[in-house]
């Protein structure tokens, strides 16, 4: 049976509030199936031998992986109806296979914006035993109380 | 500035897989130029970060929630990849910052500032085309390389603009390759 995730609303977050901490145990198994999932064939993210003289202990995933997490984070306690106008994601560190992932974030603003949407600016970052690896801020846009879904995007226009 | 040119550019088309009997989910497929096709299913890059977000995984809530079938974000970037091996020899797609001949042959992503104006749907083609917008002076610290700055836009068929991303790579000649060890 398939189940729907808690949907939060615009008015139930406010400015300062924290998100839950996601954490994840990847493993070298996963490592290289995303090397295989995304394409990104760099010899760094499936290879130690490359990886080493990179100066890294070992494989590491790609900036796509850290923008994926930096999106789970946020959808996982946002819930689905949400989407993210503008992400900034800065890379601060590697996260090599093997390594205990943690994910954390908090919400910097809460404002609705030119366009009348009902956003929130967020900010993520990922880190590995205290050391952050990626932090991200993005402003997402959530469903109101006040409107029904779907959202229209800006400029949407009808057959694109 | 350098510009790739647009008519060398990269074109996606974003069609429709079979279903999935297990999860009854659709499958993205991206289909380069007119010859080739390229599978890119995002349930894969889904499953390396467990997101189990159904605006992905579940059709019927994506036609309620979005009035069509959206992939992550992610797989904007990944669909440019090239696939490595095809049976037919077709240009792929190479980063502007890797073709600029200076050195640093080992790429590091820094940072990236994606504006998203529409979500990108089943049945759009993408085109892409990227501006090469800085080039750093050569570092001399810890890694000997520098900084590339470019930005590229993801539009439709229709010339509308999805998404724009700002990506800073940084690149590098690994130790192992200034002191002539093998690869």
């Amino acid at each position: 049976m398939k189940t729907t995730p808690t949907q939060r609303y615009w008015q139930d977050v406010e400015e300062g509030d924290v998100l839950p901490p996601l954490v994840m145990q990847t493993s070298l198994k996963q490592t290289i199936e995303h090397v295989g999932a995304d394409r990104d064939f760099m010899a760094g993210h499936y290879n130690p031998a490359y990886a080493r003289p990179q100066g890294q202990p070992d494989i590491y995933f790609n900036a796509l992986f850290h923008q994926s997490m930096v999106d789970r984070v946020t959808s996982d306690w946002a819930g689905p109806a949400c989407f993210v106008t503008r992400k900034k994601t800065a890379v601060r560190g590697s996260i090599h296979a093997g390594d205990h992932l943690r994910g954390e974030g908090c919400v910097t603003r809460r404002y609705v914006d030119e366009h009348g949407r009902y956003c929130l600016d967020l900010e993520i970052t990922l880190s590995v035993a205290k050391r952050v690896c990626c932090d991200a801020s993005a402003p997402w846009c959530f469903p109101s109380l006040q409107v029904p879904p779907p959202f229209a995007f800006l400029a949407e226009q009808a057959g694109h | 500035m350098v510009e790739q040119d647009p008519a060398s550019g990269f074109n996606v088309t974003i069609g429709r897989g079979g279903r999935r009997p297990a999860d009854d989910r659709q499958s993205w497929r991206a289909l380069a130029g007119s010859d080739r096709n390229q599978p890119a299913d995002d349930s894969l890059l889904l499953r390396e970060v467990r997101d189990g977000n159904p605006s992905y995984w579940d059709e019927a809530f994506a036609q309620r929630q979005w009035d069509n079938a959206i992939p992550p974000s992610a797989m904007l970037a990944s669909w440019l990849l090239p696939l490595g091996w095809q049976p037919h020899p077709a240009p792929e797609f190479e980063p502007l910052a890797m073709q600029v001949p200076l050195p640093g042959s080992s790429p590091v992503d820094i940072s990236t500032d994606t504006e998203v104006f529409q979500k990108t749907r089943v049945g759009n083609r993408l085109i892409f085309s990227e501006q090469l917008v800085d080039i750093s002076a050569e570092t001399t610290n810890r890694l000997e390389g520098g900084h590339f700055a470019t930005v590229g836009e993801y539009r439709n068929q229709h010339g509308l603009l999805l998404a724009r991303a700002t990506d800073m790579l940084f690149r590098f000649t690994p130790h192992a390759q200034l002191s002539g060890a093998a690869k």
